[in-house]
């Protein structure tokens, strides 16, 4: 990646970020001062606010207003790529990059967004009404986060909650969208040494030299077979998640109603919250939580080790080995009980000698209990074999010409791991951060014993284990529900996996060692 | 400006024969001494040991007189160039060049310093992004931290990983804002003067316009220009070089080559130089130190050790071809000394040689005879002195042809100016002067000639 793309990859995301963050000033603060400016705009161009609210009529032009958000994109776009032109120094002299077409895209996605939630809530009595009208006759608490109950909401109240925060959702995710496809655009232009001839190659040459044979024909049945077996489980829950009660009850596959469904099912799973539980929201906060953690965490404990054992001879250093690895003999849930015991003599459960030091950072998301802080440790605990074989293996692959070189160079030992092998290693430690994300984020075992799902703070597999078992008798289990929690839960991972894998490609050290 | 010493060294591995046993050697100040030798003969283990890279098992290192054998590297004064260049790759040429420095010039309560500053910088920008994420999330979805806050924070930290100017820029605003605390002035003029130095190095090397690129984006030349430029930057005591040369195309290997030598003779720096081929040896070395099996068989200019090779081995490695040595026994034949090679089949050796008084006490041992192709004469016809083989192979190289000649059963190789067609099977006669005769001893392998020159 040159300086170049990666300037403008940090400025699209921090343009997007503050420009994200300007327009809730706007949308919170601003507004009034910003209508009045509109409004007086508006006495030569004629267009109607932005974001008709309070006095102004409801009735809108879509031309208009559609016209407004070409502005917005233009001006958008004109700002995100002055900046870009003038503080990083970008050379425009070859026409506009396809990365700013991609800016200029997500903005108009961006603003369309603000543009469909205002439209929502211009529109008395629609079916989001109705549908929070029968979900909450079901004794589902909705909106955000833990309401009081007796608390009483206007349609209007609850309506405007409900589009800030599936604007926020439809953002979110579209900035991410945004990132993953200009990191895409931006590694498509890559030159690296090997990877990238690879890649060009394959790419030209993969249907000009397909060839038919029988056994080829063969092993492509076969990856079909697994293909199938591996994608529908997924396409089915993402049809289920776009399906309503009656589809589901008809068994059919095409759903009836999909985009209807789609905004009803996955709204429905963001903002409605059962109240013996989590919002999805704190859910989904505690599940990254546990998930970075664990990655991080686990990582700052294991990487001087794995540097240890990799470089250094010491007395010990092959039963070490064998001692980090043989705690990765046992199925984890043979440990689970005296790990428990022994968790709750530390105090992890309350009432005991609490760890201050290690369960402060997550006391306050912890509502007050040391429980998270436990679950986290364990997951440290679990993760850290495999991390530390892992980052062995990627030390064993690092030169240690380079340390050497940085050692006679005057740095200390300490120094050449830190500001050589450390950078060096960037792309292993992804590869295992990763892997140790998901474990965290799919565990549910441990979750359980520690936490709880009937806790305030259980993890995404608890919410939806929870879900699972608590349809009502007389009520159809909520399918539609379920899936699309499914799909939500897989997102941050995808979008994990698809953002880090840049530095997964390897490649870094080319041209330090001939 | 130092003079390096080794005192009795000895290097083992394991219970393995040492890699470098009894070894003395004492480079002079200034001067460009070459260590050459085939593959696992020790002379990189030697250089690693000076570099503080290996600990010698006996024996002790010295530097200007100080003991600096069991100091770790850092506190040795000693620039090395790596054969495989070992630049860190995910450094700019300028950082490359600049860490050394950096390292040693900075004094560690002013890093110290500098880092606590970054610290709460960094504290006081994350806590602003927490905060202002923490409250927009509050204010918006009433749950903090959910979207805001990680998408600031993440962003901030995507945006901190993948972009260093990011991180140069914020340092380059903690410095200005900490210039009343004390340090920190000299800091900031430290790394002008860092960046001064630098500036003069790439000058030096022609590598000004490569300052920004990362190594992957060098050639093979323009790397080994800055790994000796890595070197040259900290105006070190002693250069060590280990092979430095290997991994260039020939052509740019010569042209290097040249530029070392010269670039040596400007700074006037000790250097200690490592490399198997011996034309790079005798080019760049004001003395060569021939290593075989852990110990130095000769130690001389490279004109001596060209002319006055101390052992056999040495005959054999310098020089291309190598020299011819064939073995037999000394025999004496009324005046005439002769090697006997086979049951009648002899060499005589010429009646030029200088001092054949001092072979007299050699008589019936067994000997090695040696010879340079480049040195024999060829000649048309037979006469008194003349030995004669059969040709078995020429070779070309260009402005001389190599002819493979069977000697008595073994092979011997003569060169000659220009091309001359020579039928396989032919006879070809030849012979060389006695200051051009080498004679060996068979067992030790030592010159029979009393060249006043020690090994050490």
């Amino acid at each position: 990646m040159t300086d170049r793309s990666k300037g403008e990859l940090f400025s699209f995301l921090t343009i997007l970020f503050t420009a994200m963050m300007f327009m809730w000033a706007f949308w919170n603060f601003q507004l009034k001062i910003w209508n009045r400016v509109t409004y007086i705009v508006g006495q030569w161009t004629s267009p109607p606010p932005l974001f008709p609210r309070g006095d102004y009529p409801t009735d809108v032009y879509v031309p208009q207003i559609l016209s407004n958000l070409i502005v917005m994109t233009l001006m958008g776009g004109i700002f995100s790529i002055s900046v870009l032109y003038f503080y990083f120094k970008v050379d425009y002299s070859k026409g506009l990059k396809p990365s700013m077409v991609m800016v200029l895209i997500s903005y108009f996605l961006w603003f369309l967004a603000f543009w469909t939630g205002e439209s929502y809530k211009i529109t008395p009595n629609n079916w989001l009404v109705n549908e929070l009208n029968s979900l909450s006759s079901h004794a589902w608490q909705f909106v955000g986060i833990p309401l009081p109950m007796s608390a009483t909401y206007s349609e209007r109240d609850l309506l405007f909650q409900l589009i800030l925060n599936l604007n926020i959702w439809v953002l979110f995710s579209i900035s991410m969208i945004g990132t993953v496809l200009s990191v895409k655009r931006y590694r498509s232009n890559l030159k690296l040494d090997q990877v990238g001839k690879i890649q060009d190659k394959s790419r030209k040459n993969l249907f000009q030299n397909l060839n038919f044979s029988l056994t080829s024909l063969f092993t492509f049945l076969i990856l079909i077979l697994f293909f199938i077996y591996t994608v529908v489980p997924i396409v089915y829950t993402l049809i289920l998640s776009m399906s309503n009660a009656v589809d589901i009850q008809k068994q059919s596959i095409v759903p009836s109603d999909p985009l209807g469904s789609f905004v009803r099912n996955y709204s429905s799973v963001i903002f409605i919250i059962n109240p013996n539980s989590s919002s999805f929201s704190s859910s989904f906060m505690i599940s990254l939580v546990l998930g970075f953690g664990t990655s991080l965490g686990g990582m700052f404990i294991s990487l001087p080790a794995a540097y240890a054992i990799s470089r250094y001879k010491f007395k010990g250093r092959n039963t070490s080995k064998f001692l980090v690895l043989a705690t990765q003999m046992f199925p984890g849930i043979i440990l689970l009980i005296p790990q428990f015991i022994i968790w709750k003599n530390l105090g992890f459960f309350g009432g005991g000698r609490e760890i201050y030091l290690f369960s402060i950072p997550l006391f306050y998301i912890d509502g007050g209990t040391f429980k998270l802080s436990g679950l986290l440790l364990a997951y440290f605990v679990g993760a850290l074999a495999y991390n530390v074989w892992m980052m062995k293996g990627y030390f064993d692959t690092l030169p240690y010409d380079l340390e050497e070189a940085a050692l006679i160079d005057g740095s200390t030992d300490l120094g050449a791991f830190l500001r050589i092998a450390i950078p060096l290693s960037a792309p292993g430690m992804v590869a295992v951060a990763i892997f140790t994300f998901l474990g965290a984020w799919n565990e549910f075992a441990l979750a359980q014993i520690f936490v709880g799902e009937k806790n305030p703070s259980s993890s995404l597999p608890l919410m939806f284990y929870l879900y699972q078992n608590t349809s009502a008798p007389d009520n159809p289990p909520y399918f539609q529900l379920l899936s699309a929690f499914s799909i939500l839960a897989a997102l941050p991972i995808m979008v994990v996996f698809m953002s880090l894998q840049r530095l997964l490609t390897g490649g870094i050290t080319s041209g330090g060692i001939k | 400006m130092a003079k390096v010493k080794f005192n009795e060294i000895t290097k083992q591995f394991g219970t393995n024969k040492p890699a470098v046993s009894n070894l003395n050697l004492e480079i002079t100040d200034k001067e460009f001494m070459v260590l050459v030798g085939p593959s696992g003969c020790g002379k990189t283990t030697t250089l690693r040991m000076l570099a503080g890279l290996e600990t010698p098992t006996t024996g002790t290192i010295t530097v200007d007189d100080d003991d600096i054998t069991r100091l770790p590297p850092k506190d040795r004064d000693i620039a090395m160039v790596f054969q495989s260049y070992a630049l860190y790759p995910h450094m700019t040429v300028r950082d490359n060049l600049a860490f050394g420095l950096k390292n040693l010039t900075l004094s560690t309560p002013q890093k110290v310093i500098v880092s606590l500053l970054k610290l709460l910088a960094y504290t006081l920008l994350f806590s602003v992004f927490y905060a202002f994420g923490y409250i927009l999330d509050s204010f918006i979805l009433r749950s903090p931290g959910v979207v805001f806050f990680s998408a600031i924070t993440l962003s901030f930290v995507i945006a901190w990983i993948v972009y260093p100017e990011l991180r140069k820029n914020i340092e380059y605003f903690v410095l200005k804002f900490s210039i009343g605390i004390p340090g920190i002035h000299d800091y900031i003029n430290q790394l002008e003067e860092i960046e001064t130095r630098v500036k003069q190095t790439a000058e030096i090397l022609e590598i000004e316009e490569l300052l920004n690129r990362k190594p992957k984006q060098l050639s093979g030349g323009q790397r080994q220009r800055v790994a000796v430029g890595r070197a040259i930057i900290r105006d070190p005591k002693v250069f060590l070089m280990d092979e430095p040369l290997s991994n260039l195309d020939a052509k740019l290997r010569n042209s290097t080559r040249a530029e070392l030598a010269e670039l040596q003779s400007k700074l006037q720096t000790t250097t200690l130089y490592v490399t198997h081929d011996q034309v790079e040896a005798m080019t760049l070395g004001h003395r060569i130190a021939v290593m075989n099996k852990g110990v130095i068989e000769q130690l001389g200019t490279p004109s001596e050790v060209y002319n006055k090779p101390r052992t056999a081995f040495v005959a054999g490695f310098i020089g291309a071809p190598p020299t011819n040595l064939v073995k037999g026994e000394l025999t004496k034949q009324g005046k005439q000394l002769l090697i006997r090679v086979n049951e009648g089949s002899f060499i005589k050796i010429p009646s030029d040689y200088p001092n054949p008084d001092l072979l007299e006490n050699h008589i019936g041992n067994e000997v090695i005879i040696g010879f340079r192709p480049e040195q024999v004469e060829i000649l048309s016809i037979k006469d008194s002195n003349s030995i004669t083989g059969t040709v078995t192979f020429t070779e070309s190289i260009g402005s001389s042809t190599i002819i493979f000649v069977n000697l008595f059963g073994s092979e011997v190789r003569l060169s000659e100016i220009g091309h001359k067609p020579r039928k396989i099977g032919s006879e070809i006669h030849f012979r060389f002067s006695g200051a051009q005769t080498h004679l060996f001893d068979e067992k030790s392998g030592i010159s029979l000639e009393n060249h006043d020159f020690s090994v050490h």
